[in-house]
């Protein structure tokens, strides 16, 4: 069926054609065809899929917030283009200390907050912002006008004029940070990591849910719920 | 009037419930029901995931499928007739998304990547199985490869393994204690030790030989025939030429 759709036109041609659709080469066009199958674009499942959204939300959340518990290890911008100095930044296990602080050299493990000298209570934390808004962004400097630098750049603001800046040291960090600071300031995460990651676990969610729909037609629109039945006197009279 | 259904047991839910009525069961689109008993289009059972809580649900909104039932009565059980890779595929897969999902909020990206792509594998092994026409070949072919996966993840997460015979789980009231000991130790031989070589004893005996030569001096050789390098066996101990 397959040969016959590309009309070959003698029968010369859809010899070879046939011959060429052995069974290994069918097996293999079946298997493109049901990944592709995958698209999951049907009202039930797209409603299903955004029941499920703020359960794996919350999971990204935790995720993020366990990484700053972890805490990381940035770099300090200088100007003068001498040797580049480490700081630290980590939150504290109940979420509510920033702890962070300078170090002789870039960390084997992980660093303990007791040997971070300054903090920082998130609950006076104002905003978080990010690239050309942040105020050591704004100075002037050759340095700061690299384009990849601002794009690792965020700070926080607190109390009247506080201000903490980072320079994230890949996109990566740079993504888990803001998420993570958002998602303590009660914000939504933004950043392309949270879209990766949520795509991967929500389709993978919905695969497992929908495993024993294989194969089966699922209708578009819910199906009429039929009148009430006549009585409630069950069989099985139990729990 | 409600009355026990015969052949209407197992199912699975192809649009959600959301129990709108009295005695109304709530029900996700892909939950799994058994069904207990059946009136005027609606049947009244309980999700598989939660047997607890019974109710009832519209007929059409269930497909059925194929089980056979053990224990007739008010605490049946269902058993659905599919092949048994399938429902082991199901239940392990299930059991590796929770886990997998502590993997991501515990910052294990490795083997969180890793497994996301045996799943995926396996996933579409699943599948390949389920639409069938596969000749018995290919079948075991697959088979081969779903197990393997299996022990790999199950190996991985630290859950325990399964013992297989023929690429399918192993029935524990069906197989004896000594057979499972020897089916889990081929398997760690497989792994380490090497198939210990096996010995056989060949007695020759020559009977008589004739000869016209007389007074000259004879020798008689016999020599093991190699049939796969096609010459005799030349190295080897004393005992071998006589």
């Amino acid at each position: 069926m397959r040969a016959l759709t590309t009309k070959p036109s003698s029968l010369d041609q859809f010899k070879s054609k046939l011959q060429n659709l052995s069974y290994t080469e069918i097996l293999k066009i079946r298997q493109s065809e049901r990944m592709n199958q995958e698209d999951f674009q049907s009202r039930p499942i797209l409603e299903l899929k955004e029941k499920i959204q703020p359960e794996i939300l919350e999971l990204i959340k935790q995720q993020r917030l366990n990484r700053l518990v972890e805490g990381t290890c940035f770099r300090k911008l200088n100007s003068r283009r001498r040797q580049d100095k480490f700081w630290y930044c980590r939150l504290s296990p109940n979420h509510k200390v920033l702890h962070y602080g300078d170090l002789e050299e870039s960390p084997q493990g992980e660093v303990p907050h007791d040997s971070l000298q300054d903090k920082l209570p998130v609950a006076d934390i104002k905003a978080v912002v990010t690239g050309k808004d942040c105020p050591h962004m704004k100075e002037k400097g050759a340095l700061k006008q690299n384009k990849e630098v601002l794009e690792l750049a965020f700070s926080i603001l607190y109390d009247s004029n506080g201000q903490l800046n980072f320079i994230a040291p890949d996109k990566h960090e740079y993504c888990v940070w803001t998420d993570g600071l958002n998602a303590l300031l009660g914000k939504d995460m933004m950043s392309d990591l949270t879209r990766n990651d949520l795509d991967t676990l929500l389709s993978m969610e919905i695969k497992l849910r929908l495993l024993d729909l294989e194969n089966i037609q699922i209708p578009d629109a819910p199906p009429p719920i039929p009148k009430e039945p006549s009585n409630y006197d069950f069989v099985y009279d139990c729990n | 009037m409600w009355i026990p259904t015969e052949h209407e047991k197992f199912g699975v839910v192809i649009a959600s419930f959301r129990g709108t009525v009295p005695h109304g069961l709530l029900l996700e689109i892909g939950d799994t029901v058994q069904i207990l008993e059946k009136c005027d289009g609606w049947y009244r059972g309980f999700a598989l995931k939660n047997p607890n809580i019974k109710g009832i649900f519209p007929s059409n909104y269930i497909h059925l499928k194929n089980a056979c039932v053990k224990n007739k009565g008010q605490f049946e059980m269902v058993i659905p007739t599919e092949d048994s890779v399938i429902t082991e595929m199901t239940s392990t897969l299930r059991d590796w998304g929770t886990m997998w999902k502590q993997l991501y909020v515990r910052n294990e990206g490795d083997l969180f990547h890793r497994l996301w792509h045996i799943m995926n594998e396996i996933l579409d092994l699943r599948r390949q199985v389920l639409v069938g026409h596969l000749t018995h070949d290919r079948m075991k072919d697959i088979k081969r490869h779903i197990t393997a996966r299996l022990d790999w993840g199950n190996e991985q997460l630290g859950l325990d393994l399964v013992p297989r015979k023929e690429y399918a789980m192993v029935d524990p009231e069906e197989i004896s204690i000594t057979e499972l000991y020897r089916l889990m130790e081929h398997r760690h031989r497989k792994k380490d030790t090497p198939i210990p070589a096996s010995s056989h004893h060949l007695f020759v005996q020559m009977k008589s030989l004739m000869c016209s030569n007389l007074g000259e001096e004879l020798e008689v050789i016999f020599s093991l025939f190699d049939s796969k390098e096609n010459r005799p066996i030349r190295k080897g101990k004393e005992g071998e030429r006589c």
